[in-house]
């Protein structure tokens, strides 16, 4: 994939904690993402991947650490940046689908209306439908044409193909790699690692709340002579 | 961004206050229109007495579904599935606030209107058809607009505009501190584990607290104000209605304080 244009990194973490309670969900967690990249974080069910996301995005405040997106804390100026898939269904039943269209226009100057509108055309969606006569599986398509419809510089995607079936995996997955820019960098967090090794960059391992491998996938088959989901499967072997 | 979001806010709580504001008007016509008939029949006295009871109701329903739904905006908006998207949009935290809380007391005094176009509806729909109604309607504007011309523009005439003003902010604030008041008990019921229930006694709290801080502070404005009135005996009701509209700001001041600082440190969003 392209080298990234900028000198900053688009994300840094250092050393950053979450707790729930007695929880804790991440401990010390250090990450540095560079621009221009597919980075899978991937880890198990309660891992802490989502919310290491939710904390980059601004969603939740983390106890320990800090997160900086392109140099700055989660703020209104780095929302502007990141474009995000929730992995579940945040546009309220009062809209309709260009509602939701108009209202990414409005908030983002980086969204291409055009794009948007293309893209749920060949998905034969109706822009006029209102947004609680769809079903599940098109809210969540319509979500993920508005998050690729943006030319933002760090896409965050939180388990885009979980729950969904081969055919839309594989739709899903075109979407994304014909539509993000070039020299952003995408973060994927799944733990359906075949369906995506093969369009991965870098994989990042995170296991009890701390990162155990962050690693190019290339160098990962040469020195462990094995996929990343083989290598997933052995890491995190039950 | 505050006016692109206050567009979205009034959009998405319009349809459903002007469904409620439609139904309110309709009923107020049919109720002045049903009481206008003389009848024996008992079945049209049970209807009369059934629309007229629904009228009643609706106009109770209509500060109720003022209160809730304003309420329920913020809490699932901010904090419910849509706060995931309106939490990653490029806002700060105080025109999220903002754009929750122009809307709610827009809808508030919309409705304290609505109320009163629905008596006046229901008196003046009675005489709908009648002969001479329309003429009635026009020199009842007539004599309005005379009045207006009487009037004086003394220093009295405006020192009782002033007055009423005051009061109209007096109100204002009053109102704006109870919603922020209810928002702050929403994010603080948001960070423990049943959070209607804490969110509810989180208000009971805080009402505990500041009404005992307002009689205390109050004993204390009460020298103020009587300081004011030893000065001009004439403008104690300006004088007090000031003092009084100021402390409802420095609690709605704190309030938002509250909510903003839950927003921006605590914000969580599970």
């Amino acid at each position: 994939m392209g080298e990234s244009t900028f000198s900053t990194p688009i994300l840094n973490c250092r050393g950053v904690s979450k707790r729930y309670g007695r929880n804790e969900v991440l401990r010390g967690l250090d990450l540095t993402l560079e621009g221009g990249k597919i980075v899978g974080l991937l880890g198990p069910n309660g891992a802490g991947k989502t919310t290491l996301i939710k904390i980059i995005c601004g969603l939740l405040t983390c106890n320990g650490g800090e997160v900086l997106v392109n140099g700055k804390a989660p703020c209104a100026e780095t929302k502007a940046l990141v474009s995000y898939l929730p992995e579940r269904t945040y546009l309220g039943d009062w809209m309709k689908v260009r509602d939701a269209l108009r209202l990414f226009r409005d908030f983002y100057a980086d969204f291409d209306y055009d794009r948007a509108m293309d893209m749920l055309a060949r998905l034969s969606v109706d822009p006029a439908a209102p947004f609680k006569t769809l079903s599940k599986g098109t809210r969540e398509k319509v979500q993920l044409v508005l998050v690729m419809s943006r030319r933002a510089r760090l896409y965050v995607l939180d388990e885009p193909i979980g729950g969904v079936d081969p055919a839309a995996r594989d739709f899903i997955l075109s979407t994304i790699l014909t539509n993000y820019a070039e020299d952003s960098t995408l973060l994927i967090s799944t733990h359906l690692i075949a369906d995506i090794e093969s369009v991965l960059d870098e994989a990042v391992f995170l296991k009890d709340g701390q990162i155990v491998l962050h690693d190019t996938v290339d160098s990962i088959r040469q020195n462990e002579g094995k996929s990343v989901d083989q290598l997933f499967r052995e890491v995190f072997k039950c | 961004m505050l006016r692109k979001l206050l567009k979205y806010e009034f959009r998405s709580t319009g349809r459903t206050f002007g469904l409620i504001y439609l139904a309110t008007a309709l009923l107020a016509l049919a109720t002045g229109l049903l009481f206008r008939m003389e009848t024996e029949l008992s079945i049209m006295r049970l209807i009369q007495a059934v629309v007229g009871s629904s009228f009643g109701v609706m106009i109770c329903v209509i500060f109720g579904a003022t209160a809730v739904l304003s309420l329920s905006r913020y809490s699932r908006g901010i904090y419910g599935d849509e706060g995931y998207l309106v939490h990653t949009l490029p806002v700060s935290p105080w025109q999220l606030i903002t754009a929750k809380l122009i809307p709610c007391l827009v809808w508030s005094i919309a409705s304290c209107a609505m109320a009163l176009v629905a008596l006046v509806l229901m008196i003046f729909g009675n005489r709908v058809g009648l002969p001479g109604f329309w003429e009635g309607v026009v020199q009842f504007f007539r004599a309005v607009g005379h009045l207006f011309g009487q009037i004086e523009w003394t220093a009295k005439c405006w020192q009782a505009i002033g007055e009423l003003a005051l009061a109209g902010l007096l109100m204002l604030a009053f109102l704006a501190g109870l919603v922020l008041q209810c928002y702050l008990c929403i994010g603080l019921g948001n960070l423990m584990r049943r959070r209607a229930l804490w969110a509810v006694l989180f208000w009971f709290g805080i009402n505990v607290v500041s009404s005992w801080l307002q009689t205390f502070l109050g004993d204390a404005a009460g020298i103020t104000t009587g300081l004011i009135a030893l000065l001009n005996r004439s403008r104690l009701t300006a004088g007090s209605m000031a003092l009084a509209a100021l402390f409802e700001l420095l609690w709605a001041a704190l309030w938002w304080a509250g909510t903003q600082y839950l927003l921006t440190r605590r914000l969580n969003l599970s």
